[in-house]
This record gives C-alpha cells, structure tokens and sequence, in this order.
C-alpha cells in the first residue's frame, strides 16, 4: 500500500511540473484508478457487494468516463497546454513540495482523531486537496482549473476514507452524481467561454458580454 | 587504514575508461552500427598522452596547470567513495560535503583555463557549465541528506554500510527517489544527454565540450581521463548508495558491484539513445526537479 501512497503523492508532484492539459487529465485518470484499487482495499476483509458495485462505479466515472468526457473537450478547443500560467512551472514544483511538508504537518496533528494508520492517507489526502486548490488557483486556462476540480475532489475523497473507514453507499453515489454534473457544467460553460472569448483565459471573464 | 580498502580506487583508474567504451557501445547498437572497439577510449588516451601541447600566445600558466589540477581533484575525491562493496580509503562524519567541493576545485580550475583562453566560446561553456552545477549540488546535497536521515550515517561510506536499514516499507521510496536524483546528477555532472552532448561543440550544445575545445595533447589526455574518473565516481555513488548488494561474499559483491556500475553506464547509454538534448531553460528545471524528488524523500523519511 506504502507503494500506491507513494505514487499518488508523485502523481501530485507531476502535476505542479506539467504543462500539457492532456498530462493532467491522464494524471486525474490514473489517480481515480489508484483510489479504486485503495477503496476496495480498505474494505478487504469484508466485502459486501453492494460496497464492491460502488467502488466499480466510482473508478468506472473516475478513472475512464470524466477524464476521456475531459479529453475531449480538450480536444475540441485545442488549447491543449498551459503556455503562461500564473505561477511559474519551476516555482509551482517547489510550492508543490512545501505543501507536501504542510500537508505532513497537519496530518501529524490528526493522528489523535484519525488513529496511526490513517495517518498515512491523511497526508495523501490533504496534499491532493492543496494541489487541487492551487491549480484551480494558479492555472490561467479554465480547462485546467476543472481538473483542478476533479483532483480536489479526490482528495476530499481519501479524506473521507481515512476518517470514516466505510462510508455509506447512499452517500457515495450522491458525491459521484454532484462530480458528474459538475463536470458535465463545466464542459458547458468551457465551450461557451471559447465561443465568446476565442480562448480559455480565466482572465477574460472579466469583462462583461453578452 | 588497510591497504585493501585502495583496491577499489586501483580498479577505477584502470577501469574508468572502458565504462565509456561500453556506454559508447551501447549507443553504437542501439543506432543499428558495430561500434568501437571497448578499450577505443584506452587507445585515445595513449594517442594524446604521447602528442605534444600547442599553446595559445594568449594563455598564462593557467591554463596549462588546470586540466591537471582538476585531474587530481577527482582523483582525491575517488578516495571518499564507498567501491567494489567496501568503505572508501577515507571516510568521516561529512565527508560528502568533502566531495562536492573537491569536484567543484576541479572544475573551479577547468573553468579558470577555459577563461584564461579568452576566447567568447569557451566562456559562454564555462558560465553554462557554472550555471548547471548550482542546481546539481543542491540536489545531490538533498540527495545525501535524505539517506543520511533515513540511516543515521553521516558519511557516504556509512550510508553504504547501513543499507540494509532502507530495504523495507518506505525505505525502498527513499532509494527509488534518490536513485532518480542521483542518476540526474550523474548525467548532468557528465556532459552526458539530456544536458549536453558529449559529443560535440557546436554552438547549440556548448556546454563541457567547447570549454576544452584549446586543450590539446597530453592536457586534453588528462581531461578526458579526469571525465572518465568523474563518470565512474558518479555511478560508484550510484550503485554504492542506493542498489543493494548483499551476497554475503566478499568477492561476489564486488563482481555484482562491477556488473551493476557497467548497468549504470548501459543505462547512461539507452537514455542518450532515446532522448534529445533539453533546451538550456529546461535543463535547470529537470536538475531541480530530480532534487525535489530528494526532497520528497527527505520529508516522507
């Protein structure tokens, strides 16, 4: 397990460093998968079907159905790198390490709430948040901030395993509809951006159109 | 200090040159030709050492003592590394600190003859070459510091020692992440692909190469040799620090040792093989980026 930590935390790393939208989408992609494979683990010893059905679905989404919807898209408005984000690519890798000793830190004040061995995916969890977060943040394509999104959101949902253990079926599914939709909005709103402003710079929108 | 102990450093005198005849091999057959012979780099060595120098009227005494000075320097620097799965001849809490300066006197004194030239090429060289090495000295210090922290030994020949301590759970992350940082390093320090081309001094690629480029004879001998000396330091590091070696015999560690330190040089030749030079801005980026890994490693450890 120590191995599939390892790589998601690297998979983060990548993507501070990468500038091809087609990267981060296969990054998310690979993610979704790594935290099927750590979802069912988790519940090894006792799996109950209707846990198993959700976790399939939940990569079956993550991992193959909003990424290729995001690929796309990506494909479709040809903007298919970041060519000046908002926060240099060099300068992102190093910020991405610092939130990675952040992210120690405050899994290292939880281990009390959470128990030792979740300690581990805490870490995971919160360094996968912040480098959702930053890239929503520092990222100047609209495109790239959606993914920002979807990481985010799994951080939020290595979060939820390390503290919960199990969550509640009903409760995955809603969070799975709520990402779905989000996505499908956001591929909306990226076509109707490049319609009008003939590029996907979030800086555009403030100016105001019609 | 047991005389057994220099048997490592004999071997890399005599042997540092043939890892470039494989690495020169490697690339040979990957582009579908024969190749040159192994021992080619031993027969060019011989050809400079009996020619004779030709110097520029503009050149002081400089540059005549420089390639021999840095010469020496990678040879004392030999004496620190951990070889053949033994301790070094010298080992003391920091001396990796010892070899980063070492190396750099030597190319403190390659840079300073390329200067006394006063030729533009070979100054653009030497402040490329400059400009590298400040980024593979952070990332081979951040290298150290995460296998001195994960074995609580503060020497190169005591982070070999206590391997053992990093072949289970995260400690193998460690080794793979430093690996990576540590063949980077190797690559960059060298001239080798993806920072510069061992090659050639063209314009687009003037880096090591060009800053040589007024050095002729038994001088330019001494500088391939010294390369030589250097690449074979770098995979000692390599395959001492991070590949675990453990036969229980003395001597069948050191032929795996040998084995494993022509591996990196095969390696060194597919990646030069299968890749293109980097754009000089995203040379420094690739150098920082392996040291992050290091970094990486450091803070999980």
């Amino acid at each position: 397990m120590t191995l599939v930590w390892a790589l998601l935390l690297l998979l983060n790393l990548f993507l501070y460093a990468s500038s091809r939208l087609m990267m981060y989408i296969r990054v998310v992609a690979l993610q979704g998968l790594l935290l099927g494979i750590l979802g069912i683990y988790q519940h090894a010893g006792e799996l109950a079907w209707s846990v198993l059905a959700v976790a399939l679905l939940s990569t079956v989404i993550k991992a193959f159905l909003l990424p290729w919807f995001l690929a796309s898209t990506v494909q479709k408005t040809g903007i298919r790198r970041e060519i000046v984000p908002l926060v240099g690519f060099g300068l992102s890798t190093v910020i991405g390490v610092a939130f990675l000793a952040l992210a120690l830190v405050i899994a290292g004040h939880l281990d009390a709430v959470a128990g030792e061995e979740a300690v581990q995916l805490l870490v995971v969890a919160f360094h996968t948040l912040l480098t959702g977060l930053f890239l929503c943040v520092a990222r100047a394509q609209i495109s790239s901030q959606a993914i920002g999104y979807l990481v985010m959101e799994n951080g939020v949902f290595v979060a939820g395993m390390a503290f919960a253990g199990r969550s509640s079926v009903v409760a995955e599914l809603g969070v799975l509809l709520d990402i779905s939709v989000a996505v499908f909005i956001m591929v909306a709103v990226i076509h109707h951006v490049r319609r009008e402003f003939a590029g996907l710079d979030a800086a555009n929108l403030t100016e105001l159109r019609d | 200090m047991g005389w057994e102990r220099l048997l490592g450093v004999v071997v890399a005198l005599l042997l540092a040159p043939l890892l470039l005849g494989v690495i020169t091999r490697v690339k040979a057959r990957f582009a579908g030709r024969r190749g040159a012979p192994l021992v080619q780099p031993y027969f060019e060595l011989r050809k400079l050492m009996a020619k004779r120098a030709v110097y520029s009227r503009t050149t002081s005494w400089h540059f005549q003592v420089g390639p021999w000075i840095s010469l020496s320097a990678i040879i004392l620097a030999l004496l620190l590394v951990p070889m053949l799965g033994q301790i070094a001849p010298t080992a003391f809490p920091g001396d990796p600190f010892l070899l980063v300066y070492l190396l750099g006197v030597g190319r403190l004194f390659t840079v300073l003859a390329a200067l006394d030239t006063g030729s533009a090429f070979e100054g653009m060289g030497a402040s490329r070459e400059l400009h590298f090495a400040v980024f593979t000295e952070i990332s081979f210090f951040f290298a150290l510091a995460a296998l001195a922290r994960s074995t609580s030994a503060w020497s190169l020949s005591g982070v070999s020692t206590r391997h053992a301590l990093l072949q289970e759970g995260d400690g193998v992350l460690t080794l793979v992440l430093v690996g990576v940082t540590l063949f980077v390093v190797l690559l960059a320090e060298n001239a080798r692909i993806p920072v510069d081309d061992p090659n050639t001094h063209l314009e687009l690629t003037m880096v090591h190469e060009v800053m040589v480029l007024d050095h002729s004879g038994p001088e330019l001998g001494a500088i391939h040799y010294g390369m030589a000396l250097k690449l074979w330091l770098f995979a000692s590091l390599l395959v001492s620090l991070v590949v675990p070696i453990a036969s229980g015999s003395v001597w069948l560690d050191g032929a795996l040792w040998l084995l494993a330190v022509f591996g990196v040089g095969a390696a060194v030749g597919v990646v030069e093989s299968v890749m293109a030079r980097l754009r000089l801005l995203q040379v420094a980026r690739l150098i920082m980026g392996a040291g992050l890994l290091s970094v990486t490693a450091l803070l999980l450890s």
